[in-house]
């Protein structure tokens, strides 16, 4: 069974200029340095890794929020990033984002009824009325009453706030849209039904998400197949189940193990790892793990790996994997 | 309703000076006459007029001038940012009654006009700030990030979503500077910048200034309505404030 | 005797709205050299019994009754003058942000020789060394060096490390932990996880760690208090809570906590409703409009019963199987 590769991103680059004086070098901070995944029709995909290696970067790049240094992102069939401005106006019906924090991501002095209708308006859709029935069917939907309509964003709960936000993200009937950590901010008690009503979605709507997140305990359950970040790259890739059980690169190694494991009766070995993460400003050479890597060799300080398919559908950039 | 009640009441009170000749008590010249033979009382009511209508208007020349420096300042931020910025500066060093006689004098029409004018330019720096600041955090907050990829203009943000939220800084500025102008105004009438044949409060002052002694009520009286009309001011915005905050709207 | 009780501890913000009972009655207690986990989400109160305990909570917020013990002397009655003295010396705290709780035009080296010179009268020459020494324990690599910096160029983890120096500086009987490693990236946290297991096992000394992370608590802690809106509605051993928790909210939470082994959840878990408003909580027990299990019963103040030795919950439920199995 071929599944439709709805996003494909191609060794996707993104470097920002530091703030230096006018005196010294220019300086770049590699943010996303050589992505490279595909998204498929109505799939969960998990983009996991620490602060600093890019997830949430790779989002704006999709959105075309901000524009990249090289690479691709192949959105059936086309290029975001040579979509005219006719074409952005289409792709935004297309994809659509939920941001983290429920609580700056609505603009306070807006009705329910005005938000969740902006981009029914920018898509064109002129009928007040119409609008109107449109955003009481998309708050029954997840889960809200439609007397909520003249209501104000303050007036709600942290939950209530990010199923608004779903709804604003499923006005316009997008076929992708990016989550970022869209549950990391609420309580653990609540975090479940937003997720389960995200499934839901997926399931009625034939959504795809992309996930991004630092919590891997929820990816773990909520996401088919993961990429690991680390430093602006991909180390990692495949079905979730493979990468959390059994994972290939010692990065994913290290933080699958880093987890402090709710059981107090389970034996902890942990893997330590060695300092920080090094600045993106100023990556190592060869492979950017290799400093900090328990199995380095010198060919990881010399070489670059690539990011390659190992078994099927896994990916991993490692010289010591391949 | 408790909060509503700032806003009506102050709103009585300029009403008041407005129209009715209804404030200190008494029968027939309350505050009595000034030299000239002019009632003091109906002289304030239409000097605070006057007055009122010469500071909105500086008021709204200098909303226009800061929001929109704010605005660009605090949004697009690097370089037009660092432009706009040093320009506030150098404005904002100069001393103000100084720059204000300065400015008066460089014409030889006088007219309110004139100042009204003047004290906007002189006072938007401070505005444009306090407007720049708001933008600077407003434009971080995701729900901006999410009228983005929606697709918005930049325009369309700044007008739809970032100024609403900076209007209630804006407002309680205002309100204070409308205070403020008020009293430059009467400053500037009172050192003799002002249109002589104007009628305002601080004209007034000016002409009981000699007779302090025999007709003390001529300076006094217009001295202590614009002391009421500045609370008022105060007041009502504390009151438009809170009423255009929607987290206390019932 | 334990090193900290408290009991029937009160502590209330008088706000505009009402009054917040944060920590509405509660009674704990700390063995020396144990660690506490004191459980819990947002708003449930717990920052708010740690604060209590130093006495830091400020305007409006009060302490509005009870008896907190610590060796052997009632800290509500005790002076300002006092409680300095015991702030950082007997009792540190660690807190969640580490930016914020440094000062970030002093370096590192001249904060924690300031915690060290506060309670102890050492010259200047060796606080240094001192400082050293502490920076070392606590994992910060060339220290004599990095002492030098300034906060902000320091990592978080190697802030929340040098925070951590501080604490310990006076070889405190108590540490406070608030929230430790939430602002931290999880191989970071695994480092701070494990010196804090190295600490304590050197200096022996008690730890309160406040937290909503279960897998924490699992790692750390000797036994946990579980708190919702206010009280504690369950305390025992780590291993009991999770492997026989009797609370219902208790039992929920671990339901609702994922991890990353095992395999994957069908549905996830949720508790339904809403954390309640600590103005005016629900009557009884405060978890009954939420609890699957909960009868008329409920709307009363549950008892508390002690179900095993040293587990205590406070449930109606719990009160009516014990006296079953009685």
């Amino acid at each position: 069974m071929k599944h439709e590769a709805l996003l494909e991103v191609r060794s996707l680059r993104k470097y920002f200029p530091a703030r230096r004086g006018i005196l010294s070098r220019a300086r770049w901070v590699h943010a996303v340095d050589g992505a490279s995944f595909i998204v498929e029709a109505g799939e969960t995909f998990g983009l996991v890794g620490e602060s600093g290696c890019g997830k949430t970067t790779i989002l704006r790049l999709i959105m075309r929020l901000i524009e990249p240094t090289s690479g691709e992102a192949i959105f059936t069939g086309e290029d975001i990033f040579k979509m005219s401005r006719e074409r952005l106006k289409w792709l935004r019906s297309q994809i659509s984002m939920i941001f983290q924090d429920p609580h700056s991501s609505l603009d306070p002095r807006m009705t329910l009824a005005d938000i969740i209708a902006e981009p029914l308006k920018m898509r064109g859709l002129r009928k007040a009325k119409q609008r109107m029935k449109r955003v009481q069917e998309l708050l029954e939907r997840v889960g809200l009453s439609k007397a909520y309509v003249n209501r104000y964003p303050h007036e709600f709960s942290g939950g209530q706030k990010q199923r608004i936000g779903i709804a604003r993200a499923l006005a316009v009937g997008p076929k992708l849209i990016l989550a970022d950590e869209p549950v990391s901010s609420l309580d653990l008690s609540i975090r479940g039904s937003i997720l389960n009503l995200l499934r839901e979605l997926q399931g009625e709507l034939g959504l795809a998400y992309l996930y991004v997140s630092h919590d891997l305990s929820t990816v773990r359950h909520f996401c088919h197949r993961t990429m690991v970040m680390y430093l602006g790259k991909g180390v990692e890739l495949g079905p979730t189940d493979d990468v959390y059980l059994e994972p290939l690169h010692p990065y994913t190694k290290v933080l699958m193990s880093a987890i402090p494991v709710p059981d107090p009766a389970a034996k902890v070995t942990r893997k330590s790892l060695k300092g920080e993460v090094p600045s993106s400003l100023n990556p190592p050479s060869g492979c950017y793990f290799h400093p900090r890597c328990p199995y380095a060799i010198p060919t990881c300080s010399e070489k670059e790996p690539d990011f390659v398919e190992v078994k099927q559908g896994r990916y991993v950039a490692c010289h010591l994997v391949q | 309703m408790a909060l509503l009640a700032p806003v009506i009441a102050p709103e009585d009170r300029i009403e008041v000076d407005l129209t009715r000749a209804k404030l200190p008590p008494s029968i027939g010249h309350m505050m009595g006459t000034d030299p000239l033979g002019r009632d003091v009382g109906a002289y304030i009511i239409w000097g605070t007029r006057t007055s009122l209508m010469v500071a909105a208007t500086a008021v709204l020349l200098e909303i226009l001038i800061a929001v929109g420096v704010g605005a660009i300042s605090g949004y697009y931020r690097g370089v037009i940012d660092d432009v706009l910025m040093r320009i506030t500066d150098v404005v904002l060093v100069l001393p103000t009654l100084v720059l204000l006689v300065v400015m008066v004098s460089m014409f030889k029409v006088r007219s309110l006009l004139l100042i009204a004018a003047a004290m906007a330019i002189v006072a938007w720096p401070w505005m444009a700030r306090v407007v720049r600041s708001e933008f600077l955090s407003l434009r971080e907050q995701s729900f901006v990030e999410a009228a983005r990829s929606l697709g918005m203009s930049d325009l369309l943000i700044i007008a739809r979503h970032i100024l609403p939220n900076a209007l209630s800084s804006v407002i309680v500025l205002a309100t204070i500077d409308v205070a403020w102008f008020i009293l430059y105004e009467s400053t500037l009438t009172f050192l003799g910048f002002g249109d002589p044949s104007a009628i305002s409060l601080g004209a007034l002052i000016s002409k009981g200034r000699n007779y302090l002694g025999t007709a003390w009520w001529t300076s006094t009286f217009p001295g202590i309505t614009i002391f009421a009309v500045t609370l008022a001011c105060n007041l009502l915005g504390d009151g438009l404030r809170d009423a255009f905050d929607v987290k206390t709207r019932v | 005797m334990g090193l900290l009780e408290i009991r029937a501890l009160k502590t209330h913000y008088h706000t505009v709205e009402g009054i917040v009972r944060a920590v509405d009655e509660i009674d704990l207690y700390v063995e020396r050299g144990e660690t506490l986990g004191l459980v819990g989400e947002s708003g449930c109160g717990k920052s708010t019994v740690g604060l209590s305990i130093l006495r830091l909570v400020q305007p409006p917020g009060r302490i509005a009754g009870g008896h907190m013990i610590f060796d052997g002397e009632d800290l509500l009655l005790k002076r300002q003058r006092e409680m300095e003295k015991i702030r950082g010396r007997k009792i540190s705290m660690v807190f969640q942000n580490p930016m914020s709780s440094l000062n970030p035009v002093f370096t590192i080296r001249e904060q924690v020789a300031e915690a060290i010179r506060l309670h102890q009268d050492i010259s200047r020459n060796e606080v240094s060394s001192m400082v050293v020494s502490l920076l070392e324990r606590a994992g910060i690599p060339d220290p004599w060096n990095r002492m030098k910096d300034y906060p902000h160029e320091y990592s978080g983890g190697m802030r929340q490390r040098a925070m951590i120096a501080m604490a310990i500086s006076c070889n405190p009987l108590l540490l406070i932990a608030d929230e430790p490693t939430t602002s931290l990236d999880v191989t970071i946290q695994a480092q701070i996880l494990e010196l804090m297991k190295n600490l304590k096992r050197e200096l022996k000394m008690s730890t309160m760690l406040i937290t909503h992370d279960l897998g924490l608590v699992a790692e750390l802690c000797d036994r946990v208090a579980v708190m919702y809106a206010g009280k504690i509605v369950e305390c025992s051993d780590v291993g009991t809570i999770f492997k026989r928790p009797v609370h219902p909210y208790t039992e929920a939470l671990l339901k609702a906590t994922l991890t990353t082994l095992g395999t994957r959840v069908r549905e996830f878990y949720s508790i339904r409703g809403f954390v309640p408003d600590l103005i005016s909580p629900p009557r009884g027990c405060r978890f009954q409009p939420r609890c699957d299990y909960a009868t008329d019963l409920c709307s009363k103040e549950p008892p508390e019963v002690e179900v095993d030795s040293g587990h205590r919950v406070c449930c109606f439920r719990a009160a009516q199987r014990y006296l079953d199995e009685a």
